[in-house]
């Protein structure tokens, strides 16, 4: 009978048959020298470990998250236990449970379970939103976390060359790897096509059972390691990808509070965002007193690309007021993403001030050119509100 | 030079006429709507303001080539992109003329197929509409929001589809003082439950996210009936799910007092319960007993022991609120804190014997995260 820790996710990736000896045309993974697994990436990289399994992950803007695929944890619709995490492991044995950094709980997408109950299991619906995000109480790793690239699939689709680091327990062409070693795939770039939302596919580059959950690396131009993509599926000279993207920030904004993120509910990963600009009001505007009616302060926003959406929101206003609880406002996006600032809360208090509010988790996504509305509300006569500065930092990847 | 006053009445009397024609007009087409009864004094008094500004006839004009356009049956990409580039062009008006304007073309009923999915994308904002009435809607709830209720509440009267009944159900959700009353939600939730035409529908499964924002423990009620009577297990989960993840005891609690329900999807009553937030007494109570409970199979509890405390949860773009983020870590530590000292417990308690292999892998799991929050507090 094979020990739970020994099975390893085969279901998504599918073999030729045993014994075939094929000659590899393939970028396939290679043992990494060990001198390496304390540097970046490869530091970065982890084993995961479950009660139904094994797969691979790696740690990502935060010391306490890990990214892994959904069905290393669970496949259905069901919940299964928090996966452990092993850093640091290179050996022929199964790690000792005392090196475990126990997770405490993952976050996962709802139509995951959703496209796989509809479309199957190694479905492209299914693998685009193949993806988890564990957290826990303690570091999961001792050194700084990766930085995630929200451009992943821009960036794998246009032949950005990548590497693919992980556990694998085979590899196709040359069966098992006897243990628990970290392997990666040569950097180079690859061919992968887009096949459903943020799942990409690309031929002649393969790992193995095991390595999924695996980190897809890119670099910057100055050489930085970036994580672009999860693996999430293959098979021999095969291999697909969940790519990051904006989406991806509402997982980790839903970690945020679980890990008391310094940034609260706002989590944004910086360093990425490629073109940023400031925008504010210039006048000050007087609210109507008491009238239960929205008056607009927009702010046209025109220097992105056409296309462009939001990465990075950063809010500064100051309304003037002796009674803020007469107050409701809010920030709209020009495609209609609205942002409650204040619903009536502080009765008496005196004026109303945001400073260096960070919006990006709730504006990610949301078109960054066009116009902006603060639309503010003084449903109460007897007290005067004034906008007096309103003020946008407005990034777009 | 200005016109006279008798001439500019005259016009003005002149589009109006036009206006109500092209309504009627547009009326008798088949792509036709149900309309729900409007005052007509209300009616009348929008259509003055509107004529006024001179809003109307901008609006209809476009809306008539969207119409004509969408029943051409071009490509859905193609429509996606002309409703996109028409809601850009009316998010920028004024959100009073905007909420009237949505109203007045609500009220006339006209409609046509997109070809494009029900989705919901950032900030709870459809990224592709059904229909033209669900564009629309989704217009609406980002309009004033005092006439937006208004309308929606016309909608939730006379609608057929439950699409439109969704994005209807938005601004009554929306925080301030046009949320309508938990009461309401919760009636208007159980009517769509009750609506077995419409439970294939995206715009269904979406609106089961009402569960999360609604606090009324009738929504939950109305859920577990509906599971019960033949609903889809898996929509029904992953609503409770949710539910259950930002306030455990909405869930724990009655599924405890009642044996009998959910007892036909054991592993589902099993996750549930494995919510349960035991520092708090009356959860903690409604755990013992559920255990303690002979009729409850011990497969379901050593799943229930193999979970509990469950601190994982699904999360993604919702239709109402933001994006799920149920779990504050304070509030977990002292959860672990509480189950570990119930664990140790429950290890000595005769009646738990049978369970024992299942709770001494339960108490090892939660020392160690125990341990963990110590370790982090010993750090600050």
């Amino acid at each position: 009978m094979k020990s739970p820790t020994l099975l390893v996710l085969a279901f998504v990736f599918q073999f030729g048959s045993a014994g075939t000896a094929e000659v590899p045309k393939t970028n396939s993974s290679l043992p990494i020298d060990p001198a390496l697994l304390g540097i970046a990436p490869y530091c970065q990289t982890g084993l995961v470990m479950t009660s139904d399994g094994r797969g691979s992950g790696f740690v990502a803007s935060d010391r306490k998250l890990f990214f892994s695929a959904a069905h290393v944890v669970r496949g259905d619709a069901s919940w299964g236990g928090a996966p452990d995490w092993y850093a640091g492991v290179n050996g022929a044995s199964t790690p000792d449970a005392g090196t475990a950094v126990a997770s405490r709980g993952y976050f996962r997408w709802d139509k995951y379970a959703t496209m796989r109950s509809a479309f199957g299991e190694n479905s492209k619906q299914a693998f685009s939103n193949d993806v988890i995000l564990a957290w826990g109480v303690a570091d999961f790793i001792g050194s700084d976390p990766a930085v995630i690239d929200f451009l992943g699939g821009k960036r794998l689709v246009h032949q950005q060359p990548c590497m693919i680091t992980g556990y694998p327990a085979v590899i196709s062409y040359y069966g098992t790897t006897d243990g628990f070693f970290q392997y990666a795939t040569t950097m180079r770039a690859e061919g992968f096509k887009s096949e459903d939302g943020p799942y990409v596919v690309a031929t002649l580059i393969s790992t193995g059972p095991g390595n999924s959950g695996g980190p897809v690396w890119t670099q910057d131009t100055a050489g930085h390691w970036l994580a672009s993509g999860i693996l999430v599926s293959g098979r021999p000279s095969e291999s697909g990808v969940y790519t990051m993207n904006n989406t991806v920030q509402s997982l980790l904004k839903a970690a945020a509070p679980a890990i008391q993120n310094p940034r609260k509910s706002s989590v944004f990963v910086k360093g990425l965002s490629s073109t940023t600009y400031f925008w504010q009001t210039t006048k000050p505007q007087k609210i109507p007193d008491g009238v239960q009616k929205f008056t607009v302060i927009p702010l046209s926003l025109k220097r992105y690309p056409v296309e462009a959406t939001v990465s990075k929101l950063i809010l500064n206003l100051n309304i003037s007021t002796t009674h803020v609880g007469d107050l409701i406002v809010l920030l709209q996006s020009p495609d209609g993403v609205q942002y409650v600032l204040h619903d009536s809360e502080g009765a008496g208090a005196h004026d109303l001030i945001f400073t260096d509010k960070n919006l990006s988790a709730e504006f990610s996504g949301a078109m960054a050119n066009g116009r902006w509305q603060l639309k503010v509300q003084d449903r109460l006569k007897g007290d005067l509100a004034t906008v007096n500065s309103f003020k946008l930092e407005v990034g777009t990847d | 030079m200005s016109k006279p006053p008798r001439i500019r009445i005259l016009t003005g009397l002149l589009f109006a006429l036009g206006v109500a024609v092209w309504f009627f007009t547009q009326s008798q087409k088949t792509d036709k709507h149900p309309q729900a009864a409007v005052p007509a004094a209300e009616h009348d008094a929008h259509a003055a303001h509107l004529e006024r500004t001179g809003k109307l006839a901008e609006f209809a004009k476009e809306w008539r080539a969207t119409l004509s356009l969408v029943r051409s049956h071009p490509e859905p990409e193609l429509v996606r992109a002309r409703l996109l580039e028409l809601r850009l062009k009316w998010l920028e008006e004024d959100p009073l003329v905007l909420a009237q304007i949505v109203a007045f073309l609500l009220r006339a009923g006209d409609d046509a197929a997109t070809g494009l999915p029900f989705e919901v994308g950032p900030g709870g904002v459809l990224g592709s509409w059904p229909t033209l009435r669900t564009f629309l809607l989704e217009l609406l709830a980002c309009a004033d929001p005092d006439q937006a209720a208004l309308t929606a509440r016309e909608v939730l009267h006379a609608t057929r589809s439950v699409d439109e009944y969704a994005l209807a159900l938005k601004p009554l959700t929306r925080p301030g003082p046009w949320r309508a009353p938990d009461a309401e939600l919760a009636d208007r939730f159980a009517g769509m439950l009750g609506n077995r035409d419409w439970q294939n529908a995206d715009g269904f499964a979406e609106a089961l996210d009402l569960v999360r924002v609604c606090h009324s423990p009738a929504v939950v009620a109305a859920l577990e009936d509906w599971l019960n009577s033949g609903g889809d297990a898996r929509l029904a989960g992953m609503a409770l799910h949710e539910a259950a993840a930002e306030d455990p005891a909405r869930v724990v609690l009655p599924v405890a007092a009642d044996p009998d329900l959910l007892a036909d999807t054991p592993v589902l009553r099993a996750e549930l319960m494995a919510r349960a937030a035991i520092s708090d007494p009356a959860q903690e109570a409604a755990v013992l007993s559920y255990l303690e409970n002979g009729s409850i199979s011990q497969d379901e509890k050593n799943r229930f022991l193999g979970l509990f405390p469950l601190r994982s949860a699904t999360t993604g773009y919702r239709l109402y609120g933001g994006n799920p983020a149920p779990f504050q870590q304070a509030t977990v530590a002292a959860d672990d804190d509480a189950t570990l000292k119930i664990v140790q417990s429950w290890l000595l308690d005769p009646d738990l014997q049978t369970l024992q292999p299942s709770l001494e892998a339960m108490e090892t799991r939660v020392r160690t995260w125990v341990n963990q929050e110590w370790l982090l507090r010993d750090r600050k």
